[in-house]
């Protein structure tokens, strides 16, 4: 097996002929510490690094968003830039599930005898990189279908079951046009990643107009992975270390999105038509306070967040190279993709300036930086009370008193309910 | 002692401690080390800032932050002059938003030396208490409930829906027409219609004037008590039904059962 130097000097050889060959020229517009990368490019290496995990390219026509995604696709598994465009499915509203997944075999009825069903998988099924391409011109019915598969990553058809292997999951999707569908929420939410495709800048299209030959002939030019190197990649991610600051920032976000004070349970994953948006917090002591997240976002996160942020930090830090330090930077510049796609933020907020009811990603990029700034720099007394009571160097009932001056969502709403039921 | 592995790190504690972590159901081993750990001594604590954001910037934003049955002194305080332009050109959804919206037109025409020009609203003028509110026509929309409660001031505007004037104490609306139920509950303040009017204007009245140029429905002055109407052109039926007081002038003719069951209340039907 490779080590995860090779995987990664490989993986640096791979950004670095995208370049020159001008294959991809996107706009560096992630920072990780004083590094910038473009996010697009970022993310679709950081996923095909890990397993069963859903990135969503989402912008406007041209912007790179298939043709990256087939590019990757025939690097990673060793094929031909022809061949890997084969595999997609485009949605469209005749798309149906035999052309998509498979169908009966009919010649099977021609034999004298029976014997079990014989389903003809189609090679999108079968492989273990799978682009949905256009996943918002398929009609919501027919998206269901891309959510079991996500969700069992495993195919059912006629009774017959494909277990392809661990798979790789790209998506592309226009904005609102005139022929497309909106995407069900329960779908987002399995879309690990949703990284917006932008135009080239000035720089890069004069760039890109030096590209002479055809795409399918450049990308014939670049470092191709063996089967053995696409099977370590998860291996070389999985073997970067999170420290416990990073893990408590990615915990401490979930919470900040999700604790509210008048949801059941203090959950806003319980709520239904009530809402930040619908009136839920008027009068609320938090309600308008800039520094606190959970009025300026109707829903709450699932743990399904808190699982693809620590795989793409991980995967971001290895497809990067940031292999010494906190990952704290890593998370600040990756969460704000895991989360905007998923939640609703508060309209009146959004409408604002600087955001202007369209910068979506922003507003939530800040919220992330808010709350990790106040883990980082603020939450460390109360932490620490809660841990010395965990740890029984503090008294249950000191510890309550203690954390009671703390007004922070967080020590109000799970330390404390947490310690009492310790009592 | 057991070495605990939690998230990428290492961990030693004792049985005792693991019992004690699984009670909380974090499940944790060694939080307060991990905890300094991570902050590695640089531990500060800033209290939550409780200070509100900025001013209003939009009618969802105030709606957010209103109770839900809002009332014109909450919202008088949280709108300031520069941002009422930018809500009177909102689009509001729903009824409690065109509420917020109405009494926002009432509070511009109070701050106002001038009279104020909105564009056709339902509820527009809600509690005005002083000032001159124009509504504009488009042509199309008859907006309701415009003038409701108003205590003084002036509205004018063209063709009105239903509910003009209702709860109205003082002040004047005139307006080119009404639909129904106008100048329900009055108790003091004038309207004039230059055209004609819907059925049941002036029910329940306790004072004030009314003033009908054109034709009225029927049912004119059901159950008033007190105040005036007149209306130039013709009724519908039951003029003055169950009217206990007050006066009703109409110049024109008359429908079926005019003052039927009244007591008290002057009526006088005739041409001029």
């Amino acid at each position: 097996m490779k080590s995860s130097e090779e995987l990664l000097s490989k993986i640096k050889s791979l950004i670095d002929a995208l370049e020159e060959l001008r294959l991809h020229i996107g706009v560096k517009d992630i920072s990780i510490g004083s590094k910038r990368f473009n996010a697009q490019l970022v993310f679709c290496l950081a996923n095909a690094c890990l397993r069963n995990r859903a990135v969503l390219l989402y912008g406007g026509m041209g912007a790179n968003k298939t043709t990256l995604v087939n590019i990757l696709g025939g690097v990673f598994m060793n094929m031909s830039f022809d061949d890997v465009e084969n595999l997609m499915v485009t949605g469209h509203p005749e798309q149906t599930e035999e052309k998509i997944i498979g169908f009966i075999d009919p010649r099977q009825w021609m034999q004298p005898t029976s014997s079990e069903i014989r389903v003809l998988w189609t090679p999108w099924a079968r492989s273990r990189w799978k682009l949905i391409n256009e996943i918002n011109r398929f009609p919501a019915g027919k998206q269901n279908l891309f959510l079991e598969i996500i969700k069992k990553r495993k195919i059912t058809y006629a009774g017959q079951v494909l277990e392809p292997g661990d798979t790789c999951y790209f998506a592309t999707m226009n904005p609102e046009f005139s022929s497309t569908y909106p995407v069900d929420e329960a779908l987002m939410d399995r879309i690990s990643a949703c990284i917006p495709a932008v135009q080239p800048d000035l720089l890069a299209g004069l760039n890109l107009a030096e590209r002479t030959e055809e795409i399918r002939d450049l990308a014939e030019q670049l470092p191709k992975f063996s089967a053995d190197e696409f099977d370590a990649l998860p291996h070389a991610v999985e073997g970067i270390p999170l420290d416990f600051l990073t893990e408590l920032c990615i915990v401490s976000l979930i919470r900040d999105f999700t604790l509210c004070e008048r949801a059941p349970c203090f959950d806003k994953t319980q709520l239904s038509g009530r809402n930040p948006s619908h009136g839920l917090c008027s009068g609320c002591h938090y309600y308008n306070n800039p520094e606190v997240c959970c009025w300026q976002i109707d829903e709450g996160l699932s743990d399904r967040v808190r699982q693809d942020l620590r795989a793409f930090t991980k995967a971001v830090s290895f497809v990067c190279g940031i292999s010494n330090g906190s990952r704290i930077e890593v998370l600040r510049a990756v969460a704000p993709y895991i989360i905007w796609h998923r939640v609703t933020p508060n309209r009146s907020m959004l409408e604002r300036p600087p955001y202007y009811g369209a910068k979506r990603l922003e507003y939530i990029s800040d919220l992330v930086q808010k709350s990790i700034d106040r883990t980082v720099n603020e939450r460390g007394e109360m932490n620490m009370i809660f841990s010395r009571a965990v740890d029984g160097e503090l008294t249950v009932e000191r510890a309550i008193k203690e954390l009671s001056e703390h007004d922070d969502p967080i020590a109000r709403l799970d330390y404390i309910p947490m310690l009492e039921r310790l009592r | 002692m057991i070495t605990y592995r939690l998230f990428d790190l290492d961990f030693e504690g004792d049985d005792k401690q693991f019992d004690l972590y699984s009670r909380t159901g974090a499940g944790m081993m060694g939080l307060k080390d991990m905890m300094e750990n991570a902050y590695g001594g640089r531990i500060r604590h800033r209290r939550l800032e409780s200070g509100r954001g900025d001013g209003v910037i939009s009618l969802e934003d105030l709606a957010d932050r209103l109770p839900d049955h809002p009332e014109k002194r909450e919202i008088a305080e949280l709108v300031s002059d520069d941002v009422i332009p930018r809500l009177l050109s909102s689009r509001p959804h729903g009824k409690r938003e065109s509420v917020i919206l109405g009494y926002i037109t009432s509070i511009a025409a109070e701050r106002s030396k001038q009279p104020v020009t909105v564009h056709p609203m339902d509820f527009a003028g809600l509690e005005l208490s002083r000032g001159t509110l124009i509504l504009s026509s488009n042509g199309k929309s008859r907006p309701s409930h415009v003038g409701e409660r108003m205590s003084s001031g002036i509205i004018k505007m063209c063709d009105a829906g239903d509910y003009l004037g209702q709860g109205m104490t003082g002040g004047g609306i005139v307006a080119s027409s009404c639909g129904t139920y106008a100048f329900r509950n009055m108790s003091g303040g004038w309207g004039v219609i230059l055209g004609d009017a819907g059925s049941f204007i002036g029910v329940n009245n306790s004072g004030g004037k009314i003033l009908v140029k054109g034709n009225a429905g029927e049912r004119v002055g059901w159950l008033m008590r007190s105040g005036r109407i007149t209306v130039l052109g013709d009724v519908g039926d039951y003029a003055g039904i169950l009217a206990k007081g007050g006066l009703i002038r109409i110049r024109g003719g008359a429908g079926e059962n005019a003052g039927w069951r009244a007591g008290g209340v002057r009526i006088e039907i005739g041409r001029r």
